[in-house]
């Protein structure tokens, strides 16, 4: 035995130099690819001194973006927890026709590029697009307004809490809610006294990741809205503005607080995953 | 209170996993429905506790029709394969559920609540843990959570599916003697799933033998085990040893000996017999209406005496008791086997 203890760990270990090279290669990427960029927006931020960042984000057309991206949030995201629920609900617990085609349609706003989401949405509502004629007749406006933001954003944002949700509920399976039907519970009651609070952690966490896309969507976004200074400017859409017209400080200072945001879901996201580890474990990891 | 099963009938696509099943459970028995897996025996007792619906056939509950009645109002109480507790609740809680959801008024009060809830667990001797939630809970302890759960709205009607499956042996012997006893002392009609003939004989007053969605057979425990209806529910129960034999004047001849047959005699002519291991005895050599053998394998189990044997290239098996066999027995040897008595299907 102990003749071939040294021999079978030398054989099942890295040399020392190797394990280095490689900690060093992963550290190095980590700090060139993430940290860096993330150090260069506060610095940039910050080059003015603290003065010059405050001004940048109480400036009326960053105040109103700031506005607007919580606005869209604000919808958007309850939107989707609603839906997601809803949809993973379904999709977990019964068994239906069409579920596999449910399923992939879920998936559908991760596939398809963002831009082409948002000019699905300019075709549809857009003053010569399909319903068009019809939305101008009644004097509704959706592209180029806040409608069309949210709904951009509603779609891009679609599969977050719905993806969170199906494993976990899959994972606990249907014994729950038929043990409280058998109690005498009623639908509502089920869903609320047992299949709810077995997914809170869950959809806590679909909700952080949800809510951090549909602040920090760019593109779909960018489609629709038409780009109007104070009024369909979301923070990312401002930050470009900015950058464009080389306003760099008042640039960065708006994209640190999308950066702030970045940083809040992670430490929030970290501790769920401490603190209810087993529980979200079951989610397959896809975002 | 009695259940009246006619005709139920429950397809999955084209398989049918309760095919026309009949069955009349007393009010106040319990009762086993046994089978091997795949037989319908707990797609059996989903219908009656309202999971599962039926697509032909009724059900009636104490003489109602229940047959697509909600669970509630069936007023059932239902034990789950694996249990089922409400992981973010607590024990106390978990059995309160269906106190707290029940649909009475007016509303059942906290203090009610909280009386009845101890009583149960006091009966379940798990009062001191009701503060624990189920992951901090045995096997054993979680199955008589879910049991108290399941009792704590006054069901008329236990159901129970393969309630000892996933404890181990000693913990599930208490808990069937435990089980017994609270069947006894509550008086509610119990019907339990299991794929455990011992279990059933031990546990049931009537054991119902399913297979292939169909019940092979309902009696005693003493009715099924000593006059199997069938070669399948023979062969179930521990039936033994499968031997060719003719039937011919009054009994079964395997290989010249002549063997008493227990069960109701098929027609003369070729036929299927069942030995049971504890149905044979080792005689000396030569006498008559005795078969030869050669020992296989021993194995001593406790005060039994198990052996392999080979007749005419067929595996017996047979239990001897251990203390009163003199003989000295090797593997090898040469002996002499006497058929006490045989279960005969026709072939």
């Amino acid at each position: 035995m102990s003749g071939h203890t040294p021999k079978s760990r030398v054989t099942l270990s890295e040399p020392t130099w190797v394990k280095a090279l490689i900690m060093l290669a992963g550290l190095g990427f980590l700090g060139f690819f993430i940290l860096l960029p993330l150090a260069a927006v506060f610095t940039e931020a910050l080059r003015r001194g603290f003065g010059a960042y405050a001004e940048a984000l109480v400036e009326p057309d960053a105040l109103a973006a700031i506005k607007l991206t919580l606005l869209v949030a604000v919808i958007a995201v309850p939107a989707n927890v609603v839906f997601g629920i809803a949809a993973a609900w379904a999709i977990a617990k019964h068994k239906f026709p069409g579920k596999s085609l449910l399923l992939t349609l879920i998936d559908l706003p991760f596939s398809v590029s963002p831009v082409i989401s948002g000019l699905v949405y300019v075709l549809l509502f857009g003053a010569h697009g399909l319903l068009g004629p019809f939305l101008r007749e009644h004097g509704v406006q959706i592209v180029f307004a806040v409608p069309g933001l949210v709904l951009a954003t509603m779609f891009i944002t679609f599969p977050f809490v719905a993806r969170e949700l199906i494993p976990l509920m899959q994972a606990q399976g249907v014994d729950e809610e038929e043990a409280a039907i058998t109690l005498g519970a009623s639908g509502w009651q089920t869903f609320r006294r047992v299949t709810l609070p077995n997914i809170r952690w869950g959809l806590l966490y679909g909700v952080l990741l949800c809510n951090a896309r549909a602040m920090g969507e760019f593109g779909a976004v960018s489609v629709v809205s038409g780009h109007i200074r104070g009024e369909t400017n979301t923070m990312p859409l401002h930050v470009e503005i900015l950058y464009n017209e080389y306003n760099f400080v008042a640039a960065f200072a708006v994209a640190s607080l999308l950066a702030i945001l970045a940083l809040v879901t992670l430490v929030a996201k970290s501790l769920l995953e401490w603190r209810h580890g087993a529980e979200l474990a079951a989610t397959a990891r896809r975002h | 209170m009695s259940i009246n099963i006619n005709n139920l009938t429950k397809r999955f696509g084209g398989f049918a996993a309760v095919d026309g099943i009949d069955l009349d459970i007393h009010s106040g028995e319990l009762m086993a429905l046994l089978g091997p897996s795949g037989s319908g025996k707990t797609t059996l007792l989903r219908m009656i506790g309202g999971l599962d619906f039926a697509d032909e056939g009724t059900l009636l509950i104490e003489g109602e029709d229940a047959t697509i009645a909600e669970p509630h109002a069936r007023r059932v109480g239902f034990v789950f394969q694996h249990y089922a507790l409400f992981r973010h609740m607590s024990v106390f809680e978990n059995v309160a559920f269906g106190l707290r959801v029940s649909r009475r008024r007016p509303k059942i009060s906290e203090a009610e609540i909280r009386t009845r809830v101890m009583n149960l667990l006091e009966l379940v001797q798990l009062a001191p843990l009701s503060d624990r939630y189920p992951n901090q809970l045995s096997g054993g302890q979680r199955q008589r959570v879910a049991l108290a759960r399941a009792l704590a709205t006054e069901p008329r009607v236990l159901l129970l599916d393969e309630p000892f499956g996933a404890l181990d042996a000693k913990v599930r012997k208490e808990l069937r003697r435990w089980l017994r006893d609270i069947h006894k002392g509550m008086g509610v009609t119990t019907v339990f799933v299991t794929h455990d003939q011992e279990e059933a004989l031990e546990l049931a007053d009537r054991v119902a033998i399913l297979n292939k969605g169909r019940i092979e057979q309902v009696g005693t425990p003493a009715e099924v085990y000593d006059n199997p209806a069938s070669a399948f529910v023979c062969d179930f129960l521990g039936g033994g040893t499968r031997l060719e034999c003719v039937v011919a004047d009054g009994a079964a001849v395997i290989g010249g000996a002549r063997v008493p047959v227990v069960n109701d005699l098929p027609p003369p002519g070729p036929a299927t017999a069942y030995i049971r291991a504890h149905d044979i005895d080792l005689a000396p050599a030569g006498e008559a209406g005795t078969l030869p053998a050669i020992i296989r394998l021993i194995q001593p189990v406790g005060p039994q005496l198990r052996l392999d044997l080979d007749l005419d290239g067929k595996v017996v098996e047979a239990v001897l008791d251990r203390h009163a066999t003199p003989l000295l027995l090797a593997p090898g040897q040469a002996v002499s086997l006497r058929l006490r008595r045989a279960n005969v299907y026709p072939a």
